[in-house]
């Protein structure tokens, strides 16, 4: 994402480079710069299905995941959560064909911010395939 | 079982939207020993791991080239990943579990230890300001022939 094609969050980023990246998605929405998240359902790299009851936020992950991948993947999922609030994530990596070392990094810093918010990370659901590189 | 001699050269832009076409081209050209599935999928993800490297900290997302040599011989794929970008100063410390340059990029620092562990030989080359060459391999059993298939995983 090139986010100094755009001034006014490019200076806001700059100003405070240690924010947390979903306060800039929530920027982006609040401006109506979401322009990077719209894009056509094929092209989607997750699904996600909120369950309103359990207030649990079911993030499915599909094909791929890799660290051109795991850039849009980590966007969307902080931009989810900062949407639903959720009291539970889910990582569903049961349509994932492929997954290196930058999908663990996805996970473990997950888990990291959903401690950090006192929200819980679940992980469910790993394709068979890429359970072994656990 | 089939026996082959053969070798490929890749060279492509340093750009993190290429990974996906590098370790699927390898893994095409590996496929020509009839590995199995699971083989395969090491071999996918260590050139993933190898190139990911390349680009994000060879040339820290600056524009370079990726070279890549595969050779099949007998029923050894070998594997040369090269990048022309900054080297690595300690080699031993960059092979260890966890140990990462850029913790801030969510990194794992699992890229080295996935190559070690999903292939059979592994060895890194590199010269600061000249660059980093993986060197790997990776035997394949293959399928056996004749093997009974398994439709159910169609039907899933
Ligand atoms: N091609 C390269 N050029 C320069 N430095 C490299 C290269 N490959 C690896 N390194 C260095 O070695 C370290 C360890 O690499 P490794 O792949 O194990 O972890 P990582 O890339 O940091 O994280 P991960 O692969 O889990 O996303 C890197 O952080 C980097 O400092
Ligand atoms: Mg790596």
């Amino acid at each position: 994402m090139d986010l100094k094609k755009n001034n006014e969050v490019g200076s806001f980023v700059e100003n405070l480079s240690n924010i947390d990246k979903t306060s800039i998605f929530l920027l982006l929405e609040m401006t109506g710069k979401d322009s990077i998240m719209r894009k056509t359902k094929e092209e989607e790299s997750m699904e996600t299905v909120f369950e309103e009851k359990e207030k649990t936020l079911i993030l499915k992950i599909r094909e791929e995941i890799d660290d051109y991948k795991v850039q849009e993947i980590r966007r969307k999922a902080d931009y989810e959560i900062q949407r639903y609030m959720p009291k539970k994530v889910v990582f569903d990596f049961d349509k994932v064909t492929f997954m290196d070392s930058a999908g663990i990094g996805l996970i473990i810093r997950k888990v990291q911010v959903h401690k950090f918010n006192r929200s819980r990370g679940r992980i469910g659901q790993f394709n068979k395939e890429y359970k072994k590189n656990f | 079982m089939k026996n082959y001699e053969n070798e490929m050269k890749l060279e492509f832009v340093s750009k993190a939207s290429n990974e996906s076409f590098a370790r699927v081209t390898v893994a095409a050209f590996a496929a020509q020993l009839d590995p199995t599935v699971e083989e395969l999928a090491d071999i996918k993800t260590a050139v993933s791991e190898a190139v990911t490297n390349c680009i994000i900290h060879g040339y820290e997302n600056k524009l370079g080239i990726v070279k890549i040599v595969a050779k099949l011989k007998g029923r050894t794929v070998e594997i040369e990943i090269t990048d022309s970008g900054k080297g690595i100063e300690n080699v031993e410390l960059a092979k260890e579990p966890l140990y990462t340059t850029k913790p801030n990029l969510e990194r794992s620092g699992m890229g080295f230890t996935i190559m070690e562990s999903f292939m059979d030989t592994f060895e890194v080359e590199s010269i600061i300001g000249l660059g980093t060459k993986i060197k790997m391999s990776k035997t394949v059993e293959g399928q056996v022939e004749e093997e009974e298939q398994d439709f159910t995983m169609v039907t899933r």
